[in-house]
């Protein structure tokens, strides 16, 4: 028996945890998967043929998740893919969640991210304005510890300073930056969560260029800076406990979490307060097989709906001039400016990151690019060796250059999660069905962001361009238990807290109305820090468990 | 080039990757599982050549150094499982022992790659194959679908301007054209 159950130590759980336990209440994480020794997971991610952001991490029987080595393929992989499109974009299920293998970026929302009815006539509007979020993102920004430049806000207002000095850029980004003047953009730093100093006892960066997966040091933040502070502060972790259903009381009510661990036994963990923080897919489909899977305080039917990713137009080439890239953080720097194009409403608007990893994303790792598959020779010619093969390496490699534009999708209905009961994992828990299109609010978008690309290429000479046709995704799951003032067409108030049910909160990606093209990462620990505040403010009232 | 960070290898992760798999894939990803393969069948049926000793690690180290123009450190430990993986395919067995026989057991042998190309012992395309097939090995780091050794990797170590993904640069070199 706790004040208050937590499910999954993300960032979303874990920052709710910190708060609450400094606060003196007595609070529970569940979390589906296990422990992870950071020093072992590097030793598996170097031992890893493919060099994906899952390599380092575990799926576990009990905790299945997404790969990108599967999740386009039909028939294999965690999820079950409804089509007509693929949901591209994966997760871990780890003590501490998705930020293990997270880049780190972390810009705000624009103040008309929140306004998309009224500023566009599409989406919905926020029950809440930039303003009502900013001093929380000023409080997140403190707890994560951001990196960044004040005089580069990315068109999203600031009433204080970064706790740290900002990441410099890199030496591609002063190529590609002035490669972008001349056609009249402007590329800026990227705030990040990454330590230019000690900070939350953690090292600063030094550049092992490996973000994603991961940072050996731990410079890059993750949600286990949070987690441990909220364990020394008294709360409890519990790993391999998978959540599998909501128990209500007769008024409606929560009262508890049943969960199953990796043997298939169960147990309920009681609290006066639950806040779901799995991710939009898992929370989702948490509440949708609860109560007999009649559903969790889903009246307005939006539960699991109008999933949102920001899906990427992706192009690479190689520069004429080299840049120099798989050195540093894996981005630093991007254009921001095309997120508030003029043309929204009709078409997405984009954020493009410049990247830092060379190829690595669309191709793989360096030394892949060595390797044959059936659409791709290997690097090395017929003939070909020695110090020439060393030096036309050098020549390529140095040259690579990687664009990724976020696109800004919007709230569909039909976009959805939804449990496959008759789909089961290995503990008998329904996986995700997932219905997804990629509209062409989106694909115009993208058609733009290319545009741009291939502008930016023409400005550095590039040769070998490349623009991807596949919408890939982000890593940015948003949308399905969406925040509103209107009960009977959102799930959660401006607060957080199930319209339905009085002591059920949510936190994480998954209470955005609409999403911008910001990484939504801050913004979400910005919510939960929100969330946890006013959380903290009930508490007392709510009925003992 | 010795790392710091190097350690034992750890195989929880080395999964290989079901070849089907990698068809479906197409731009999406990466992979070595296939490594060679597509190559292999390119290559001609060579005749039987007279019986000869087989090729040692110290010989393969020998030729790959030429191969390579020895543009980095090369590991015996390395070296021997790209070794036990050539003569394990009848495509590569054959012509590796030939290569050896021009590059380390000859007389006045050639030293750089070079000077493999003007004896004309690369004109067969079989060893021409199979030596592309030893420098993919050494740049890649990966054999048969796992990861003989990603840290020292030619890819990486052959460049002096980056280090592996997952060892430090050093704050903030990244800002400087190196
Ligand atoms: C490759 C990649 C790069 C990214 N880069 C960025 C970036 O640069 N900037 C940015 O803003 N965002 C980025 N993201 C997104 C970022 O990782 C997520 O926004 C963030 O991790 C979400 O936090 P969360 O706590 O809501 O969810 P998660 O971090 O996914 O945590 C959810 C937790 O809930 C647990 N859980 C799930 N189901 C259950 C259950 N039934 N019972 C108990 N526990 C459960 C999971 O195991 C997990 O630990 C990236 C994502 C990816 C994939």
């Amino acid at each position: 028996m706790s004040d208050v159950v937590v499910v999954g130590s993300g960032v979303a759980g874990a920052l709710v945890a910190w708060k609450l336990a400094t606060a003196g209440a007595s609070v529970t994480v569940l979390e589906a998967g296990p422990r992870i020794d950071r020093d072992t997971a590097v030793e598996v991610f170097r031992a890893a043929p493919a060099k994906v952001p899952e390599s380092p991490y575990p799926n576990t029987a009990h905790a299945p998740r997404p790969s990108v080595l599967d999740i386009g393929i039909p028939g294999t992989g965690y999820f079950i893919q409804a089509g007509p499109d693929t949901f591209g974009s994966t997760y871990e299920r780890i003590v501490g969640g998705t930020t293990w293998h997270w880049l780190g970026s972390t810009p705000r929302l624009l103040p008309t991210d929140f306004r998309m009815r009224s500023e566009f006539g599409v989406g919905v509007d926020w029950p809440i304005g930039y303003a009502d979020l900013e001093p929380w993102y000023v409080r997140a920004e403190r707890a994560m510890g951001v990196a960044g430049d004040p005089a580069q806000n990315g068109g999203s207002p600031r009433s204080a300073g970064f706790p740290m000095e900002a990441v410099p850029g890199s030496f591609l980004d002063s190529v590609v930056g002035a490669a972008a003047a001349r056609i009249g953009l402007r590329v800026e730093l990227t705030p990040q969560a990454r330590n230019t100093e000690t900070f939350n006892d953690r090292h600063h960066c030094v550049g092992n260029s490996n973000c994603i997966p991961i940072c050996p040091i731990g410079a890059k933040y993750d949600a286990l800076v949070h987690l441990d502070l909220a364990e020394e502060a008294g709360a409890r972790v519990i790993a391999n406990a998978v959540a599998f259903d909501l128990v209500l009381r007769a008024d409606g009510s929560v009262s508890g979490v049943r969960y199953r661990r990796p043997d298939g036994s169960e147990a309920t963990e009681t609290g006066r307060a639950v806040v779901l923080a799995a991710n939009a897919v898992e929370t989702a489909k948490l509440l949708l097989v609860s109560n007999g899977g009649n559903g969790v305080a889903n009246r307005s039917d939006q539960v699991g709906r109008n999933l949102m990713d920001h899906p990427i137009q992706l192009s690479w080439a190689l520069s004429a001039q080299p840049v120099f890239p798989q050195r540093g953080p894996l981005s630093t720097s991007g254009i921001e400016e095309t997120r508030e194009a003029t043309t929204r409403g009709e078409r997405s608007a984009f954020r493009v990151e410049i990247a830092n990893d060379g190829f690595r994303f669309p191709v793989g790792d360096p030394t892949v690019e060595f390797t044959e598959t059936p659409d791709r020779a290997s690097f090395v010619r017929l003939r070909e060796g020695g110090r020439p093969l060393a030096d036309r390496w050098r020549d390529h490699l140095s040259r690579e250059v990687r664009f990724a534009s976020l696109t800004e999708q919007l709230p569909d209905p039909a976009n959805r999660v939804e449990p496959a009961f008759d789909q089961t994992d290995a503990i008998g828990i329904p996986r995700p069905r997932i219905s997804f299109r990629v509209d062409d609010y989106v694909r115009d978008g993208m058609a733009d962001a290319k545009v741009v690309h291939e502008r930016l290429f023409e400005a550095l000479g590039a040769a070998e361009r490349n623009h991807s046709d596949i919408a890939f995704g982000a890593g940015h799951l948003m949308g399905t238990t969406r925040m509103g003032t209107d009960p009977a067409t959102s799930v959660l108030d401006a607060e957080g807290r199930a319209h339905d049910v009085p002591n059920l909160w949510m936190v994480g990606s998954g209470v955005f109305p609409t999403c911008g093209t910001a990484n939504p990462t801050l913004t979400l620990a910005a919510l939960s820090l929100r969330t946890a505040d006013a959380l903290r403010r009930t508490l007392r009232s709510l009925p003992v468990a | 080039m010795a790392r710091a960070e190097r350690q034992g290898d750890p195989h929880s992760a080395a999964a290989t990757v079901d070849p089907g798999v990698l068809l479906m894939l197409r731009r999406r990803t990466l992979l070595a599982a296939l490594a060679g393969t597509g190559a292999a069948a390119a290559v001609t049926v060579w005749r039987a050549s007279p019986a000869a000793a087989a090729v040692t690690v110290d010989e393969f180290m020998e030729l790959s150094e030429v191969l390579t123009d020895k543009v980095a450190d090369l590991r015996d430990d390395v070296g021997a499982q790209y070794l036990a993986f050539l003569r394990a395919d009848p495509a590569f067995a054959a012509p590796l022992e030939r290569l050896v026989a021009v590059v380390v057991r000859a007389e006045d042998p050639p030293r750089t790659f070079d000077e493999l190309l003007d004896t004309g012992a690369l004109d067969d395309p079989a060893n021409a194959e199979t030596a592309r097939q030893v420098l993919i090995l050494w740049y890649s780091g990966l054999v048969d679908g796992r990861t003989a050794d990603y840290l020292e990797a030619l890819a990486w170590s052959s460049q002096d301007f980056a280090e592996p993904a997952s060892t430090p640069l050093g704050f903030p070199k990244w800002e400087d054209r190196p």
